[in-house]
């Protein structure tokens, strides 16, 4: 997630200024894509280990 | 304090943003608890990085008494009481588990009736982000009647601005004029001392450097400049540009401290619960973490004279007067005070809980197995006045918050990650505990530094390795504190 928005903000040609509905793209990204990926996969995770069977140690 | 950050314009906003969402859902995904126990000098280095946690928290509340108009003394024993009635008071956790989340949500109600009130945050953030400038409003208290300054501030102007005295002070500017031609011009420095009465007027130019007594309210002109802040509206919303290896270090060194820190602090989310609640949590995290944002962009596309008093909650309470309908300020400003407050009694009682862990895990680390509740109690109070005294001593909330989480992913998480077993891991504290220490005083992100060392020095050391191959990365302090946590 941090690389994605590091690799939009060192990208030649200013990628990370353009706008998006008036936003701009690294705006975006660090404040709604990420953070959805991120809690879509943690939750995802979450659930996962909420439904693995109990495995000894 | 991220609002404030906002507000100030961190050219690395969006990344620090996306850092405190993933390091809130990266912790909870660390596993509850492993089965060495950390050694006591490593519990002791995370029950000091729970302080200044927890002295960052101290001064947030001393800066909400203040923007109230009570004295940052007042606010910070006030706090303080608070944290220590949390501490002593070991029961009632089933409700005091609600009040973060509870709190959380009720700062987001104003909110809400903001946007309603304002626009939505896109057509705000284009506003702002279109603005050739960010200036004072005709209607802001800074023109009207006056407001004071933070001790110790010294305003650079940009522009011609006349300043006028609210309150009789004496006032001090520091002229710099080039002499001479060429590149490298040099400067004349001639610093002016006057004593204004209340009405009296100064006119500073480019470059001047003013400041006044503490406590001395002053006015400033419309439609100019605030001074500090950004240049304009597109380079707060694009940060400017920046060398590639200042970028780098900026992220880098906020994703290792927040993240290594979220791993040591955050506690990890039950496996064994109801769905619907596993679902919620990361999203919340996330939400209140957007929401905090928003703050900040209404913070700045309404009173962007914010910058001139960097206190972490001035947006949320500053937004909230700005509000079209009169009669809700009042009421909305009540009710985001409460639910600050309560938002922070729901932290102090996570922070007990970890605190309590890592106290249990001192008492096994001595080799006393059950740690009674009026200890843990007692021990706990002894951090929170520990953390007022540090409160006190430092104003900078956002600097102890990342020292403290540096300090975790430093001392605690970097020597665990590297698996090499209990020697290894004093060795890896050794070196991380000292390394934070001495780069916390030069360079602003110490644990881009300390932490892979530290991680090095438990790898490169011989010893007996941890038989587990899961990397055991959750520095939990052993079956004690397991048992404290589940209590």
């Amino acid at each position: 997630m941090l690389a994605g928005g590091v690799a939009l903000s060192i990208t030649p040609f200013e990628i990370g200024t353009i706008r998006l509905a008036g936003v701009g793209l690294l705006w975006w990204y660090g404040l709604v894509a990420a953070p959805a990926v991120a809690v879509a996969v943690t939750a995802a995770a979450l659930a996962w280990g909420a439904r693995a069977p109990d495995t000894p140690e | 304090m991220l609002a404030a950050r906002a507000v100030a314009g961190d050219p690395q906003f969006p990344l620090l943003a996306a850092s405190i969402a993933s390091a809130a859902v990266v912790g909870l995904l660390a596993p509850p608890a492993s089965a060495r126990p950390l050694a006591p000098v490593a519990a002791l280095a995370l029950l000091a990085a729970l302080m200044l946690v927890l002295a960052a928290e101290l001064v947030v509340m001393a800066d909400l008494a203040r923007s109230l108009g009570l004295t940052r003394f007042h606010g910070l024993v006030a706090a303080a009481v608070l944290a220590l009635g949390v501490a002593a008071v070991p029961f009632g956790d089933r409700w005091w588990r609600l009040a973060a989340p509870v709190g959380a949500l009720v700062v987001l109600v104003p909110l809400a009736l903001v946007i309603a009130s304002v626009g939505p945050p896109w057509i705000v953030w284009r506003d702002v982000a279109s603005r050739p400038a960010l200036t004072f409003d005709e209607h802001s208290a800074w023109v009207t009647h006056g407001r004071a300054l933070p001790e110790g501030t010294r305003l650079t102007f940009d522009e011609p601005h006349r300043v006028t005295a609210a309150t009789a002070a004496t006032w001090r500017v520091v002229e710099r004029d080039p002499v001479g031609r060429g590149d490298a011009q040099p400067v004349r420095i001639v610093v002016r001392e006057w004593r204004l009465n209340p009405g009296d007027a100064l006119t500073v130019r480019p470059g001047d450097q003013l400041s006044v007594e503490p406590e001395a309210r002053v006015r400033f002109e419309a439609g100019r400049r605030v001074p500090g802040a950004p240049a304009s509206g597109i380079s707060w919303a694009d940060g400017g540009r920046r060398r590639i290896r200042d970028i780098l270090v900026a992220v880098g060194g906020t994703a290792v401290t927040l993240v290594g820190g979220g791993l040591a602090l955050v506690a990890p989310a039950p496996m064994r619960g109801a769905t619907v609640a596993i679902a919620l949590t990361p999203a919340l995290i996330v939400a209140f973490v957007l929401g905090a944002t928003l703050w900040g962009l209404y913070g700045i596309a309404l009173a962007p004279e914010l910058s001139l008093v960097p206190r972490a909650l001035a947006p949320v309470l500053e937004v909230v007067q700005r509000v079209d309908t009169p009669s809700w300020r009042a009421a909305l400003a009540g009710l985001v005070t409460t639910a600050l407050v309560v938002l922070f009694l729901g932290v102090v009682f996570a922070w007990r809980v970890r605190a309590g862990a890592t106290l249990a895990g001192l008492a096994v680390a001595f080799r006393r197995p059950s740690m009674s509740t009026a200890a843990t109690a007692g021990g706990t109070a002894a951090v929170v006045v520990l953390a007022a005294a540090v409160a006190w001593m430092r104003g900078d909330p956002w600097q102890l918050f990342t020292w403290g989480l540096g300090l975790a992913a430093s001392a605690v998480v970097a020597p665990r990650l590297a698996a090499a077993g209990p020697r290894a891991e004093l060795v890896g504290m050794a070196v991380g505990t000292g390394a934070f220490a001495a780069a916390a005083l030069w360079i602003p992100h110490p644990a881009l530094v300390a932490a892979p060392l530290a991680w090095l020095a438990g790898s490169c050391t011989w010893g007996e390795r941890d038989a587990s191959p899961k990397p055991p990365y959750a520095p939990g302090v052993g079956e004690a504190a397991a048992r404290h946590e589940r209590r």
